[in-house]
């Protein structure tokens, strides 16, 4: 039972109301932070527990409520952007030119190379200023300079302000930031078009290809200058740079197309298209929100880059090759040809801004697997990558499987992602797939599922059913007997795909030591089969012990094996970080928490379990929180121990 | 009656937990073997190989391969040959062992940095990371494992401790500074009871790990009172060298407090010298070197009651990564799929000289090796990360296989 639920049980019997379900309260509290990333006011959740418990309420009705809610928005951004940070601070978004200033007699001169004579600095109307001049020291202004003799426009990474630059402010100070502050609130403009943008879709309920496919963004007037400073730089007028009627706040607005095609969605975003400093890393990220294509890149030896005998194959003609030789051409043939797409915006080292004339004309073709792995050809556009992109079935797995991962977490069975699968292809609707997923996950809850994972019995009894007979000369040393379990894992998850490989060869019921050695890491860290959609988890824990247990007779070597395969070293499922902080305050009876950064709170949520660190920043937030509720002593220390209680952070069953 | 909140405050129950014999709260049974600390020291990007521990003559290389020194600036340090940029590590090159030519078999960032987390080849964000299989045999210190440095989710595993990611405020560490005494020991004798809670419930494997992550908290917290608090020296750096700096001697306050078994140290400069490879690598390297030589130097000056930091430490530095090693059109250097690891301290043959296993050839190319000298033999084979990884589990007294470990176990590596 959860700490909250005692806490709640204590105030219903002191109220004389009727007290509702233990695991009513928890379910209501679990679907809360799922759905909307934050618990329940206590009170609020016992209320909804009772009425789910005395049917005033069904379950899918009340699930609906929950996620008529805002939030939904937000928690859909973790769930299908990750939680890494849109803009980094690494990167120059909109440009690493911050004025610094002095003053003279009473007047602030800004400068981006140190002083000047201050009767040198010359007066410019600055563009977030439309009524008011500022002064400005002549090798910070160079109005003259949009680019450098190599074509890199002026905010590019490589052209910040140093002795070797050309550049200075550029006209209407486009390219610079006024100070520090400035920059964060650029910053914070650039990232919220995305998040904004995305909470639109989502709480509208439009079909989630809208997000990378329409035109609009919701953003406001300092996201629509870095728009603007781009069709200056192709040579429209800089005084364009004051977006003359464009709203301060945040809105739903139409972009302005340079070319045909030009915009996608968010895809199209500068938060997102400044996710890393060149297009191939952009598209390792794009296809990894839209086709779960994680970055895989593996088996490359030296002779085979050395063999493509090119030496640019980053930015340079060595593509084509690289998209086409074996083993490389697992990742760049989805890669590169998918760049293609997108040329016109260069590397964030050449500059920050879309150059039309740069862009590719015609058709090209995508791939996803490899370059014997064609998905159709489109206009080279944003607009054309969206079309054929969001049209291949991946994309629709990889919606599913985010909102499954996200809701069931490690306990996500075929048959759920199924269920979540059918939801995207009959509404195409993030909320109905999360719908379906918590409602899965509400059933799960009541049904004691975590059983599935149990120990199995005699697990550590030496296995007697090998399959060798027959089977000629056996060296223990490099070949395994195979039982009837693995033999029959082999077959009903490998054989499909792998069929025809002669090391898979089973007859005679021996395998190759290494071989199999590899099969158990692969199955056990979801290499393959891939993903809870293919494989159940107990179906994979079962084929996994199964491995185990003819890899290794001795009980210690099977226990450590299994701790490490089986259990993967990993403690319970945990909430997300930001979610876990915000219940372990709630608990403490607050709603404010201390801030802490830590490398869990960028961990995804399929990945977020018991950590050290994840239960010491617990321990901090629920002492702060405790605190500023006013505890000492006893009360402190229960105050905290019902804040930390484990089973606040854990999802799903705790075993308890 | 006394309840269990009163009866740890009294330090009994504690004591009954800690009684528990190791296999039952799920530790490994083994005896700790190996270095008592290891650091992994992640030099993000990419170094070039040429500027730093695989320098190389002209004459030695194919036409075309940038070496743009000449020989005069490569330093002879004992059996090492330093180049230009790391010439500020010569004091400490008898201690060295340099692995070259080692295969990582990706070109790509985010896999490296997926591999050099767990010193192993084709893995995926679900597989435990090396430190946290090594730092589960963690003898009476808290915590496995902590992760330091500019760190993204590549580089999180399931015992994960620290950050920050891209933000230097408000770490976890640095809120850990600001508890007092007494607050530890509330949060100690709460966590002792979740633990022992935790331990009850139904059996799992998951359930066996979360309590062994409570209790790992619980003995931070104890521990902490005893402590020297964290101050920072100032080591005469600034911006990201300072938050080296501070990062380097976080790594020495858990080792001198015997805080930790293993630390993941990211390293994130501009080594990733696509454009301007000469200017990149200097910069990024010119402000490691400094840093490092500073903490290689306060490792051998500090002590615990085990000994000198230096004798009880492994420090395994290496990119996940390296150059490719013709310049591209921007004077740059893309990627290649090979990587130079260094390694120094406890359990490493160094010999009395500094040693180089592996070699390159004239296009940096890793060649075959003997198994049994590390030294280039035609009839060898190639060096691979997962030899490395499988080399330290190993030498921390660990049966690689049990663990996915399918390298080879490099003997030269280890002391004899």
């Amino acid at each position: 039972m959860k700490r909250g639920t005692l806490l709640l049980a204590t105030w219903a019997l002191s109220c004389g109301g009727p007290e509702p379900a233990s695991d009513t309260v928890e379910l209501v509290q679990d679907l809360s932070m799922l759905a909307l990333a934050r618990p329940m006011d206590p009170s609020e959740a016992k209320e909804h527990a009772s009425a789910l418990d005395d049917g005033r309420i069904e379950l899918g009705a009340y699930v609906d409520q929950l996620l008529d809610d805002p939030a939904l928005g937000r928690v859909a951004r973790r769930v299908i952007l990750g939680g890494g940070e849109i803009v980094k601070p690494n990167h120059p978004i909109p440009s690493h030119s911050v004025l610094s200033h002095f003053d003279h007699e009473g007047e602030r001169i800004y400068s981006l190379r140190g002083r000047c004579v201050p009767s040198t600095a010359v007066d410019v109307l600055p563009w977030w200023n439309r009524k008011k001049t500022i002064k400005v020291c002549p090798s910070a202004y160079r109005p003259e300079v949009l680019r450098d003799d190599e074509g890199r426009t002026c905010g590019a990474s490589t052209l910040a302000p140093g002795a070797d630059s050309p550049c200075g402010c550029g006209p209407r100070l486009m390219f610079c930031l006024k100070d520090d502050d400035h920059r964060d609130e650029m910053r914070n403009s650039v990232r919220s078009e995305v998040t904004d943008t995305l909470a639109y879709v989502v709480n509208n309920d439009l079909p989630i290809e809208q997000l990378f496919l329409m035109n609009g963004t919701v953003r406001d007037r300092d996201a629509e200058r870095i728009y603007v400073r781009s069709r200056v730089l192709a040579g429209e007028s800089p005084d364009l740079m004051q977006v003359d009627g464009f709203s301060e706040k945040p809105r739903m607005a139409s972009r302005h197309d340079q070319v045909d095609g030009h915009h996608a969605g968010i895809l199209t975003t500068p938060g997102m298209l400044y996710g890393s400093d060149a297009l191939r890393g952009v598209m390792r990220n794009y296809y990894e929100f839209l086709w779960c294509a994680a970055a895989s890149s593996s088996g490359v030896t030296t002779q085979t880059v050395l063999g493509l005998d090119a030496v640019d194959l980053r930015e340079g003609d060595g593509w084509q090759q690289l998209a086409g030789m074996a083993v490389c051409t697992d990742c760049h043939a989805r890669l590169d040809y998918g760049m293609q797409f997108f040329q016109g915006y260069p590397s964030s080292t050449r500059g920050i801004d879309f150059r039309p004339g740069e862009t590719t004309a015609g058709t090209g073709p995508l791939y996803n697997l490899h370059i014997g792995d064609p998905r159709g050809e489109d206009t080279l556009t944003p607009q054309g990558f969206a079309r054929l992109v969001l049209t291949q079935p991946e994309f629709g797995e990889c919606m599913a499987r985010r909102v499954s991962d996200h809701v069931l977490g490690a306990q996500v069975t075929v048959e759920d992602y199924d269920a979540v699968m059918l939801a995207f292809e009959d509404s195409h609707s993030f909320r109905t797939m999360m719908r379906t997923a918590l409602i899965r996950f509400a059933d799960r809850a009541g049904s004691g599922a975590e059983e599935a994972l149990s120990p199995r019995p005699g697990l550590l009894e030496p296995s007697e059913s090998a399959l060798a007979d027959g089977a000629g000369a056996f060296d223990p040393t490099t070949q395994v007997r195979l039982s009837l379990e693995v033999a029959q894992g082999v077959d009903n998850h490998c054989a499909h795909c792998h069929d025809g490989i002669d090391q898979m060869d089973l007859t005679g019921g021996v395998l190759d030591r290494n071989l199999l050695n590899a099969m158990l890491e692969q199955v056990a860290f979801e290499k393959m089969p891939k993903g809870a959609g293919e494989l159940d988890p107990a179906a994979r824990v079962a084929f996994v012990e199964a491995m185990i247990d003819v890899l290794w007779t001795e009980d210690q070597a099977r226990q450590e094996a299994r701790a490490f395969f089986v259990g993967g070293q990993r403690a319970h499922p945990a909430h997300t970080f930001n979610t876990a902080m915000a219940a372990v305050a709630s608990e403490a009876g607050t709603g404010k928490r201390l801030s802490i950064r830590g490398l869990s709170s960028a961990v995804d949520a399929a990945n977020q379990y018991v950590s050290p660190g994840l239960l010491t920043s617990a321990a901090l937030v629920a002492l702060d929180a405790c605190k500023r509720q006013g505890h000492s002593g006893d009360g402190l220390e229960s105050c905290v121990a019902e804040a930390t209680d484990p089973s606040v952070l854990i999802l799903g069953p705790t075993g308890e | 009656m006394w309840n269990r909140r009163q009866l740890l405050r009294l330090g009994l129950a504690s004591w009954g937990l800690s009684a528990l014999p190791r296999a039952a709260l799920g530790a490994p049974t083994r005896r700790s073997k190996g270095p008592r600390n290891i650091v992994v020291l992640m030099l993000r990007g990419g170094v070039d190989g040429v500027y730093a521990f695989d320098p190389k003559e002209r004459s030695q290389v194919a036409a075309g391969v940038d070496v743009p020194y000449s020989a005069d600036h490569i330093t002879e340090a004992g059996n090492l040959l330093l180049g230009p940029h790391y010439s500020g590590l010569r004091s400490f090159a008898s201690d060295f062992a340099v692995v070259k030519g080692l295969q990582v078999k990706t070109a790509n960032h985010e896999s490296g940095a997926l591999q050099m987390v767990r010193l192993k080849t084709a893995v995926s964000n679900k597989t435990p990371g090396i430190l946290d299989i090594i730092g589960a045999d963690r003898d009476d210190r808290p915590l496995g494992c902590v992760t330091l440095g500019k760190t993204s989710s590549f580089e999180h595993a399931p015992a994960a401790f620290g950050g920050p990611t891209y933000s230097a405020d408000n770490t976890l560490l640095d809120r850990l500074d600001q508890a007092g005494p007494e607050e530890f020991a509330l949060l100690s004798r709460v966590y002792a009871e979740h633990a022992e809670r935790v331990a009850g419930w139904s059996d799992s494997l998951a359930r066996d790990r979360t309590a062994e992550h409570l209790r790992q908290v619980q003995a931070l917290f104890t521990r902490m009172p005893t402590v020297t608090p964290f101050e920072e020296a100032d080591w005469g750096r600034s911006g990201s060298a300072g938050q080296l700096s501070a990062d380097f001697q976080r790594t020495l306050w858990l080792l001198e407090n015997d805080l930790a078994r293993g630390v993941y140290l990211k390293v994130y400069f501009n080594w990733d010298s696509h454009f301007d490879n000469a200017r990149k690598q200097r910069a990024s390297s010119g402000a490691f070197v400094p840093a490092f030589a500073r903490f290689l130097s306060e490792l051998r000056r500090r002590r615990n009651a085990h000994g000198s930091l230096h004798e009880q430490t492994l420090v395994v530095a290496g990119s996940e990564l390296a150059r490719f090693p013709v310049l591209n059109g921007n004077d740059g250097k893309d990627h290649f799929p090979e990587t130079t690891m260094l390694l120094s301290g406890a359990g490493v043959n160094s010999g009395a000289r500094g040693a180089v296993y592996g070699e390159t050839g004239e296009m940096m190319e890793g060649l075959p090796v003997s198994l049994d000298t590390g030294r280039p033999h035609d009839a060898g084979t190639h060096l691979v990360l997962d030899d490395l990884g499988t080399t330290l589990l190993g030498l921390c007294g660990f049966d690689p296989e049990r663990y996915g470990y399918r390298g080879r176990h490099l003997r030269f590596l280890e002391v004899a």
